[in-house]
């Protein structure tokens, strides 16, 4: 029976979400080339917080990472493992569709990244990779 | 061989259809029915040996996607699975046409996997529901005309001298070329299909044509969706390198950034596209519904090249096909 009660979908507005759980993803230029349309798109906005993301990662370990950027880069962790750990299918969805199959690491960033997830996220960031 | 009343097409046939002849004014045009472990038709080929249409099916017999280059409908002319009537092309139902005394025909719906109608010989199987299918068995079992249920290794074991008849009509040169240029899909060399060759012709399990067909058709089927083709859209014909060449073609920025989204960056399997991913996988079906409906804006506000707008366009229908099962 528990299958057949509804569940409110809390990543419906992904913007809100997103923008409200990142301060300076607001600010971004990922978020700021995007048209308003896009913006309302979740698969849109979704790519370009992977993004804003990567981009973070990749200056983490150039360690050119200022104070703003630190906290981001916390918020965007703790958004990923939010989402795969929530309750509701969606947040799963989105990040192996709209955020692991897409990103873009090298090598040396992955082990970084891997540490940080938690025991979901890295089950969906396994998945992914077996299935590229 | 045998037949029909119409004179413009003959049947092929000798454990159940397999094959059609159409004739014409100045030609014959001859089709042949590659099978499957059930008898239900899974590729057709021509005289040439060349693949004209090929399908595959769910276990309860729905199309999953299918192949044809518009010289030979399957679907028009033959049932999903192996039944003795055809599928009807408006309902979307099959028809088993059995014997009159029972009282007809009996119609099944391969969406639902029942039979519409309570089957004649219920109280033979009083533990099942009147309208089950090969007793919820497809992947094993048959029911040709909606009456009973029967076992389709069994059939063909009893029917092999005639296989054997009717495959041998083919030119054998043009058989073994057709076969050969199968084998050539999967290997990698000349050297590794002439040793696969060789092997396939003195293996005892190969010794007839028949088998051969057997033991070639899933080739034929993997070399028919990784390398002949689906009729995916002229853009995307060079899968593996579509990402880059589709982001070398677009100029539009809304654009590139929607492909770039919609195609793996150095994907190794298939073009790494969220429509491959779609259907191989299950997923990304939300994704290509978002972007689809993003496309479209683009469509409707960015003022695009002919170009980016026939490219658009084809992702358009390729997202339609991968969310619509094709």
């Amino acid at each position: 029976m528990v299958d057949f009660i509804h569940k409110v979908n809390p990543f419906i507005n992904m913007k809100e979400y997103l923008t409200k759980m990142v301060e300076s993803f607001r600010t971004a230029t990922e978020f700021e080339q995007l048209t308003e349309y896009e913006k309302n798109n979740n698969s849109v906005i979704c790519a370009a917080f992977r993004k804003f993301w990567e981009r973070i990662i990749k200056s983490e370990y150039e360690k050119s990472l200022d104070k703003n950027d630190s906290d981001a880069l916390n918020s965007c962790y703790l958004i990923i493992n939010e989402l795969a750990s929530s309750e509701h299918p969606e947040g799963q969805r989105i990040l192996y569709e709209e955020i692991f199959y897409n990103l873009v690491l090298e090598e040396v960033h992955v082990p970084i990244v891997y540490s940080r997830l938690n025991i979901n996220a890295k089950k969906i960031f396994d998945s992914v990779k077996t299935n590229q | 061989m045998f037949c029909a009343s119409d004179p413009k097409e003959v049947n092929i046939l000798s454990n159940g259809l397999v094959g059609k002849i159409e004739l014409t004014d100045s030609t014959d045009n001859r089709y042949y029915y590659l099978k499957d472990h059930l008898g239900s038709v899974r590729c057709v080929v021509d005289n040439n040996g060349s693949v004209v249409s090929a399908q595959d099916y769910y276990p309860y017999g729905e199309t999953i996607r299918q192949f044809n280059n518009n010289r030979y409908m399957l679907t028009e002319k033959e049932p999903a699975k192996k039944m003795a009537g055809k599928r009807d092309a408006e309902t979307g139902n099959d028809y088993g046409v059995y014997p009159a005394i029972y009282g007809g025909a009996r119609y099944y719906n391969s969406k639902l996997g029942v039979w519409l109608q309570v089957d004649p010989l219920s109280e033979k199987y009083p533990g099942w529901s009147p309208y089950n299918y090969t007793l919820c068995n497809p992947i094993n079992l048959i029911d040709e005309y909606g009456l009973e249920t029967d076992d389709p290794e069994k059939k063909n074991k009893e029917a092999i001298l005639p296989e054997i008849i009717v495959i041998g009509e083919r030119p054998q040169e043009s058989w073994t070329k057709w076969a050969q240029s199968v084998l050539l899909a999967r290997m990698e060399t000349k050297n590794d299909v002439e040793q696969t060759w060789e092997s396939i012709k003195s293996g005892n399990r190969y010794t007839t044509p028949y088998y051969l067909v057997k033991s070639l058709l899933s080739l034929a089927n993997l070399a028919l969706l990784e390398s002949a083709p689906l009729p995916m859209p002229a853009a995307l014909n060079l899968l593996p390198t579509a990402r880059q060449s589709l982001l070398n073609a677009v100029t539009n920025s809304r654009l590139k950034n929607a492909i770039n989204e919609l195609y793996r960056q150095g994907a190794k399997i298939g073009s790494g596209s969220s429509m491959d991913a779609f259907r191989q996988q299950g997923t990304h079906g939300q994704k290509l519904i978002n972007y689809r409906d993003n496309l479209m804006d683009i469509m409707r506000s960015e003022s695009l090249s002919q170009k980016d707008k026939a490219i658009l366009k084809d992702i358009l229908i390729d997202i339609q096909n991968a969310i619509g099962g094709k």
